[in-house]
Formats: C-alpha cells, structure tokens, sequence
C-alpha cells in the first residue's frame, strides 16, 4: 500500500478522531479511596491520668474501636470479644461496651472521652479487675475479636518515676532517670504567659527557660512511641487493623 | 488548480540602480507561511536565489521583463512574468502538491533520523499558552513530553526534566523559563529554528542525559526584518538586520499586566486579584565575517519577579527575582573541506528574595555560574566526515536559602527549609567523531568522548548506522552519556528555583535506539511522512535523594525506560496533519523494588491539523492526550494522637501507600486557534486568537487528599480530590513584521 496524501484517510478518520476528543472531554471521575473494613483500635492505658469528664471517676479508661472506613466515614464498631488480662497472673479487666457509638466523619476532631464506645470502670465487680488495679511496671495482653477480625496486643505501663530541677539561671533543666517499660517522653510546659510546644524525644533532660510554670513528663511505651513518632505508622501494639495499644505514665513538677 | 499569486505590493522607496535592479519578494505556502529553501530562478538568464527561513528572496537582474521560475520540491511550480525595476515586493503562493514516491531520488547527506527541527512556522501553528512558545512546540514530537499543564519543563523519552539540556547558539544554558517553568524565555522572533536530539548524540554534545535542544538564533539579511508583536501577556519587538559588515540580531520582550493594573482604581478587586507578576527577556547578536573567519558574540538575558502585594511598599523589600544571563562567542574559519570552531560563554543563574527588613525570615539568595569553552576541528575527505575537540566547563554554585513555610512553593518539598552551601566543578573533555559510508546506501557515524574530573576519567563511546533505500530509512544508534549535574527531586508545578546540585561522578545513561522512517520530500520541519521509533534506556547511577541528615545526599539507583512510537503526517484540505502515538514505561529501583517514576504514563496521543480557509485564515488544532501520570495514593485515613494533647485527642492521620503506584486521570486537552495573515504597505500583518482547553477539561495534575477530606468534614459537596489544571484560555495576539 503507498500513502501518497493522508487526506483521505484523514477525511475518513477525522470525524472519528473529533467524536472522540469530545467524548473525552467529560468531567475528570477521582477515585474515592476504597472503603476499608479493618479496624481502628485506639487503646492507651494511662492509670494517673485524668482521662474522663470531671463527672465521671477519674480512674475510667477508654477505647475506641470503629471501622477504618476511609474516605469519608469510620463507623463505630461492636466487639464479640474485648479481653485485657495482666499477663503476669492472666487477671481478666472488665472492658465494657457503652451506649455510646458514634461514627466519626473526614476531617472531624476525635475527643477519647466522646467517641469511646469501650470503657474500663475503676471496679467493674468481682469477676474482674478494673483500672484501679493497672499497675505502673506490669504487662496486659489484649484480645479483640470483631465481626471476622482478630486483634492481639500487648504493652507494658511504664515504671512509676520522679523528675527534678537541675542547674540554675540559663542552665537550669528538668531531669528524670530512664524509666523502664519507656521508649521515650513527651514533655509538656505550662507557664500561663508564654506558649512552649510540646517535645518528643529519647533524652531525659529538658531545658527550662522560663521562670514560673508546670513541666508534666509523659513516659511512652514503645508502642505509643512508636505510633506518635513515625506518621507513617499504621498499627503499633497490635498484629492487626490499624490503631494503637499503648501505655503511658506521667511526672509533674511545678517551678 | 495551479494557482499563481503575483501580489504587487507597495514601493518601498528604494533606489534604482542604472544598470541593474534589486527584485525582492516573498515565497509563501497556502497558509500564507514562508517556505525555505524554494529556488527563484529568472529564465533565459543564469540568475536565481534560494529562499531564507522566512521564504524572503532577492534577485539582481538587468532593466526588462523576464519570466521568473519558483520551484521547490513538494509543491507545484509557478511562473509569472515581472518587469524590472520594479520597487514592488513579488509573492508566490506555492500550492502543496507531493511528489510521487517513484520519481524520488535521495541524494547528498541527509540529516540524522534522530535529529528533528521545529521551526517557528510551525510554533506558530500550536496555539499558544499566552506566548508563542518553542518549547510547547518541541513537546508535541514523539518521546518529548510535558506532564501536566502547569508543567513546561521537558522530558526526553523517559528521562527526568534536569537531563534535558539546552543551547542557544551552541552555548549552555541553564533554566530557559518564565512563569515558574511554564513558558520558555525564549522570545520566537529571535529564533530561526529549534534542533532536537534525543536518542542520539554526536560526541561533541553531551552533558544532558535524556537529549538536547539546540536553539539557533534567526538569521540577518540585506533586507532589514522588524518583527514586533502584541499579546495580552506580553509584547516584544525584534530586527534582523545588516548594519555594515555587522550582522545583528536585536530582540526584546516584557510584560506589562502587573504594571497597567496598578494604574487603576481598584474598586471591583478585579485589578487586586492580577498577580504582581513580570518578566523580561531579550537576545542581542552581533556577527561579522571576514574572508574565511566569522565571528559571532551573543548575549541574552531573562529576568522574572514576583512581589508580595502586601509588601511592596515595605522599605528594604527585595522581591522574588529570578533569571538568567548567558554572554557568548563563537569565532569560526572555514575552507573548502575543513572547519575550526572556538566558543566561549558565561552563565548565571540566580534568584534571590529578602523579606527580612519586614520582619519575616524568609530570604534566598542562590547563585550558578557556568564557564564553557571549547575548540572544534572538522574535516571533510570525500563522503566522510571526521571532527575533534576539546571541552572546558567549570561550575559555580552558591545557595543561601531560609524559606520556611515556603520551601513547596520556591524549590520542591523534601528541600529542607534553609541550607548554605556552595559547589565547585571543572571538567575536561577530548572528543571525536567519525562519518563515513560503508556503502552506497550504509553510514556509519562513531564518536568518543572522555570527560575527567578530579583526576577520574570516564569514557561514553557511541555509534549509529543508516541505511537507506530509495525513501525508506533504517537508524540505529547506541549512546552512553554522562551528567555532573542532578536536581534534587522532579520540582512541582509552579517551583520556581528547583536547586541543581554538582556531582563528583557522574550520572550514567546508556540508550539503544532504532527508528524506521518512509521520508518523502513533503517534508515540513524534516518531519518523515511516516515514523516507527524505538528506544531502551538503562540507568546505571540515576540519582535520588536520600533521606539523610547530611544535605544534599544523593543515593544512586537503577532506572530504565523504554518506549516505541509511531508518526504519520500528511496533507489534508490544503493544509497539513500530523499524529503520533507513543508507548512508553519509565522506572526506578528502589528499595529494592522497580516502581514508575512520577511522571511515568503509558500511553500518549498528539494530534495537530493546521489548514488554510481562504487566501488568509489558517485554522490550528492541537490534541493531547494522555493516560496518566503516576502518584502516590493515600491508602487510609485513621488516627493518631494529637500532638499536644496525646491520651487525649486525635487527630487524622493519612497513610501513604505505595509510592507511584497509582494514576491520575487520563490527560485529555484540545486547543484551536486561528490566525490571520494580511500584507499591507510594506509589512506584513498576523492576528492570532487562540483557545486553550476549549473542551474545558479539568485535567488533573495531581491528587490532593488532605484538601479534599477537609473538604468532606466541612461537608462541602465540591470535595474533588485533585488539582486541576489550566482551565479555558482564551489569547489574542497582534503581529506585524515589516
């Protein structure tokens, strides 16, 4: 075959070529990001923090679990099973779902205390322990089955620990002792006059630079550590779903 | 029909010799488009001119009347009869008429199937982003790509854009663009025409992996040629003249929008919203010739800048300014058979910014001289061809940058936020090259080129056979190339100073190609009428930057591309068609894992029709298309503990997935434009009126996933998750050349 002039073949074909710019010209389809059906667990064990409204007991812990469920929305999720238990002698804690299940949409703030659907009273009853009984220095192994998911996990609080001044003027600093159980600290300064972000870090020293103020050390578990230090981590504590089981204890020193 | 257009124009006021009259006139195609190289002969006398780029010619002939003959292969021959002297400029129209396949006859050297020329008709003909701009021309060729529509960096089959070298007038240059990459700072006027080789390059060309565009500045004659033109970006003005023995090219160009919008009273917020945003660029040439030696000096310069509305009156404010200024020269002798070419140019390449005097932090001041020089030798025995040379390129570099906050916007956005630093490097290289036939219808063309530095030596050998039969046109090439100079990362759209850092070793590349071509003297911009190529890249020491507390920190990886392509082009409704599809699949090594690069996409499509309607008009379309480029998806959105408040609150957290492992939607773009060509007195006049994007398709450039589910949480249905490219945009642009 010899093509002398394409102007044939373009008479034949430019209509076709036309149909098809204008058939492409469509409004750009984004895919959504698949639903996924994975849990999201956020369980962190704090037994001396304040985690509950000022109406409720103060030794309350509480979970979330929900549906990962991106992009727009993570529904709320039950358990067929919610089992912590201290590893050194199998105590079972006495997890229990409440009549909360609120399901969390793109972008919207999470509060722990509003949106937890599992909750660990102080002294749940005589079949179980409760978060009075979380111990600074002991091991909890989890066990969460949900709708064909199985979640295992396991953390250790962190040691009970103490910090203290150290140094004068510029030099002046916090310091504490490694704690064990801890892979790192956050540090928090409250001085009422002046903004301090708050740290994450490895070390066990802070410097002070202000005059008046509450410093509150957090010591993180690994898990915890890990999972708030790497924002490209998915899952830490568990072998499965997304999410975080972790611990943490804290310090406060006021200056 | 064969037509003949004898336009008798204007006098132009020229004085009339005694004996002997100068005939000027113009040959032109059915668009009304000059055609180079049309031969103009006066019958019954041994007269006769070859016609320049812009189709112009001249003739010396005596007082009479004679039978002029214009001829050029591909279309119709015309005669007509003038009268000499005549003040009166001629105009040949030449209708297109493609010459049988039999009666063609290859002879003398063609050029490299793997080396394609835009000229500016051709630019012309692609319906403008506001400028008239070569590089949107370069990026419509097979393997020449541009990602997105904010993107007018250009990759070369597969390559990244930092491997695409440019030249103006055989010197290097370092970041040819205005608009944040958008435009090429290259002024057409000032251009004759744009030399593009990517899978093959001579030994005497290296230093840019993937391929290099070779700018060559418009020619002069004894015709002076003004050219100004008027847009509603920008205008410029440009001659061509001789002025003595002085062969000049003067051309300019600058925008004004900012300027005129702050004359007005703003009461709309319509003159507020225009960008305080400029540049300028300009191109002066200046050559002579003296018996067997030429000399040539250029100097072109670009300068773009932003302000700050708000601190534009803020004393001690440097705004953001960036550019570069390129001062070369070229001196060279030629003989019967042999040539000696010296050069020599400086390059600098800045940017800088100062906001410190109104109390923020952020400030840049980067700077990157390039010293080239280089002597050539070529000689010619018989068919063959052999050429040698030596090379010296030294490179400065300089940075200073604090940019916190806007590290995205003004380099790429793993650049840390602030950086001092600075890098030398001298190179030397030696270099051969060799053409020969092996047979009547077999070339074969080898070259060398070793490069040392810091008392290393590398060698990129490279070689290419041609074989021809009647109009068919068999290439193959094998190539190393090697490169001393890598970018960061592939910068965003709109970055404005991608940093460019110095290497020690170089980055290697060795490429395979092979092209098939059926040439036919229909030949616009040497363009065959049908084209199969293909290519295979493999990436030795491609370059990425590490993630490493040490800055810049480069790991070498692994990388390839590969890519066939095929190209048609013909004549249609008096005009003309071209189409192209390629296949093509670009990766890299890392991790361990082969993955696309980010401006990997498959599949393209570029189709252009260009065709007369009237003695005047030409209508243009272009399509572009293509299946997407690669992306890094967001594979969930969870939650993680806030940073102030852990124990306490959470925030969301989007996990990343695979890196490249999805797409973007298909590209799809159409573009018309219509221009207008009229002659009036002694100049000629163009207006151009084009429509980008007249489909108005959003074409996505990339994902935005955090805008989009803040978007989702506020509950707004227009939570699309990309960012869109150009919409329609519509330009106007007033020509005249005289």
């Amino acid at each position: 075959m010899v093509i002398r002039d394409l102007a044939d073949f373009s008479r034949t074909n430019i209509g076709i070529v036309f149909a098809a710019m204008f058939a492409s010209a469509c409004s750009v389809q984004d895919p959504l990001l698949p639903t996924r059906t994975e849990p999201f667990l956020h369980l962190v064990l704090a037994p001396d923090e304040r985690l509950a409204p000022i109406e409720n007991p103060p030794a309350e812990q509480y979970a979330i679990l929900m549906t990962t469920g991106s992009p727009v929305l993570s529904p709320c999720r039950k358990a067929q099973r919610f089992e912590m238990r201290r590893t050194s002698d199998a105590a079972l804690f006495g997890w229990r779902a409440n009549g909360n299940c609120l399901s969390v949409m793109a972008g919207e703030h999470v509060d722990v205390f509003n949106h937890a659907n599992y909750y660990l009273p102080a002294s749940p009853g005589p079949d179980s322990a409760g978060s009075l009984e979380l111990m600074p220095g002991t091991e909890y192994a989890l066990r969460i089955e949900t709708d064909g998911f199985v979640l295992n996990g396991r953390t250790m609080i962190p040691e009970s620990f103490s910090i203290r001044l150290d140094g004068a003027g510029d030099a002046r600093r916090v310091v504490w002792p490694r704690v064990r159980g801890a892979a790192g600290y956050f540090i928090r300064v409250n001085s009422g006059t002046r903004a301090v972000p708050p740290r994450l870090q490895t070390d066990t020293t802070f410097p002070l630079d202000l005059q008046h103020g509450t410093v509150k050390v957090t010591a993180l578990d690994p898990n915890l550590f890990t999972y708030q230090l790497d924002k490209q981590q998915g899952r830490a504590g568990i072998d499965a779903g997304f999410g975080v089981f972790g611990a943490m204890k804290s310090a406060s020193l006021s200056f | 029909m064969k037509s003949v257009l004898v336009l008798l124009l204007f006098f132009c006021g020229l004085p009339v010799a005694a004996q002997t009259s100068v005939l000027r006139g113009r040959v032109v195609d059915p668009a009304g488009l000059g055609i180079q190289g049309a031969v103009v002969r006066a019958l019954s006398t041994t007269q006769q001119a070859v016609t320049n780029p812009h189709g112009d010619f001249q003739l010396t002939l005596p007082t009479g009347s004679f039978q002029l003959h214009v001829a050029r292969v591909g279309y119709d021959p015309v005669q007509a009869v003038v009268a000499v002297p005549s003040t009166d400029t001629i105009t040949f129209r030449l209708r297109i008429s493609p010459v049988p396949l039999a009666s063609l006859v290859v002879s003398g050297q063609r050029e490299s199937a793997f080396l394609q020329t835009v000229t500016p008709e051709t630019v012309r003909k692609i319906p403008p982003l506001g400028e008239a701009d070569v590089f949107r021309a370069v990026a419509v060729l097979p393997f020449a790509t541009q990602p997105n529509d904010l993107k007018g960096r250009i990759h070369f089959a597969g390559g990244a854009s930092d491997e695409t070298g440019v030249y103006l007038d055989g010197h290097p240059m370092q970041d040819p663009f205005h608009l944040m990459g958008l435009l090429g700072a290259i002024n057409l006027a000032a251009i004759d025409h744009a030399d593009v080789r990517m899978h093959h390059l001579p030994a005497w060309r290296d230093g840019a992996l993937s391929g290099v565009i070779e700018l060559e500045t418009a020619s002069s004659s004894t015709t002076p040629r003004y050219e100004a033109a008027i847009g509603l970006l920008s205008s410029s003005l440009t001659t061509a003249r001789t002025v003595g023995p002085v062969d000049l090219l003067a051309s300019g160009r600058i925008t004004y929008l900012d300027r005129i919008a702050r004359l007005f009273p703003d009461s709309t917020g319509l003159m507020s919203a225009i960008p305080l945003y400029g540049f300028t660029d300009a191109v002066l040439r200046a050559g002579w010739t003296k018996r067997e030696w030429s000399t040539q000096l250029l100097v072109y310069t670009t300068r773009d800048y932003f302000r700050e509305r708000e601190l534009i009156d803020e004393p001690g404010y440097r705004p953001l300014t960036w550019g570069e200024t390129l001062v070369g020269a070229r001196v060279s002798r030629r003989t019967g058979a042999s040539s000696l070419d010296f050069h020599a140019s400086l390059d600098r390449a800045t940017s800088e910014l100062d906001e410190r005097p109104t109390g923020r932090e952020i400030v840049l001041d980067t700077r990157r001289d390039r010293v080239s020089a280089g002597a050539k030798y070529s000689l010619r025995i018989a068919s063959s061809q052999l050429a040698g040379g030596a090379e010296l390129d030294r490179f400065d570099h300089t940075y200073v940058w604090n940019a916190r906050g806007r590290t995205d916007e003004i380099f790429t956005p793993r650049t840390p936020a602030a950086y001092s630093g600075a890098g030398k490097l001298d190179l030397f290289s030696i270099w051969g090259d060799a053409n020969f036939d092996l047979s009547n219808n077999v070339r074969l063309s080898t070259g060398l080129r070793s490069t040392t530095s810091s008392g290393h030596w590398w060698v990129a050998p490279r070689a290419a056979v041609t074989y021809t039969a009647g109009a068919v046109r068999v290439t193959s090439a094998i190539n190393r190339r090697l490169q001393f100079e890598a970018q960061l990362e592939e910068p965003p759209e709109g970055s404005i100073a991608p940093p460019v850092f110095l290497l020690e070793s170089p980055r290697k590349v060795d490429v395979a190609a092979l092209s098939f071509e059926w040439l036919d003297d229909l030949q616009v911009d040497r363009l065959p009428l049908f084209r199969i190529e293909a290519f295979v890249k493999r990436y030795s020491d491609r370059t990425y930057m590490a993630d490493s507390a040490a800055f810049p920190s480069f790991e070498r990886i692994r990388g390839s591309a590969t890519g066939a392509s095929a190209s048609v082009r013909g004549s249609i409704f008096g005009g003309w068609l071209q189409g192209t599809y390629r296949y093509q699949r670009v990766r890299e090594e890392l991790d361990q894992r082969s993955i696309p690069t980010s401006w990997d996409a498959p599949h393209a499509v570029t189709a252009m029709f260009a065709v007369p309607v009237g003695d005047a008009w030409t209508l243009t379309a272009v399509y572009q298309a293509h299946s997407g480029r690669a992306t890094t998806p967001v594979v969930a959105r969870i939650f993680a503990p806030q940073e102030d408040a852990i124990g306490r609150g959470l925030t969301d957290r989007y996990l990343i997935g695979n890196r490249n492992s999805i797409r973007v939607p298909a590209y799809h773009r159409v573009d018309l434009g219509a221009r207008r060509t009229w002659n009036r007195k002694n100049s000629r006049w163009s207006l151009s009126a084009q429509i980008i994007n007249v489909l108005y398709r959003q074409n996505a450039i990339d994902y935005d996933w955090q805008q989009y589910y803040a978007r989702l949480g506020l509950g707004r249905s227009d939570a699309g998750t990309s960012r869109s490219g150009l919409p329609i945009v519509p330009t106007v642009s007033l020509g005249i050349q005289w």
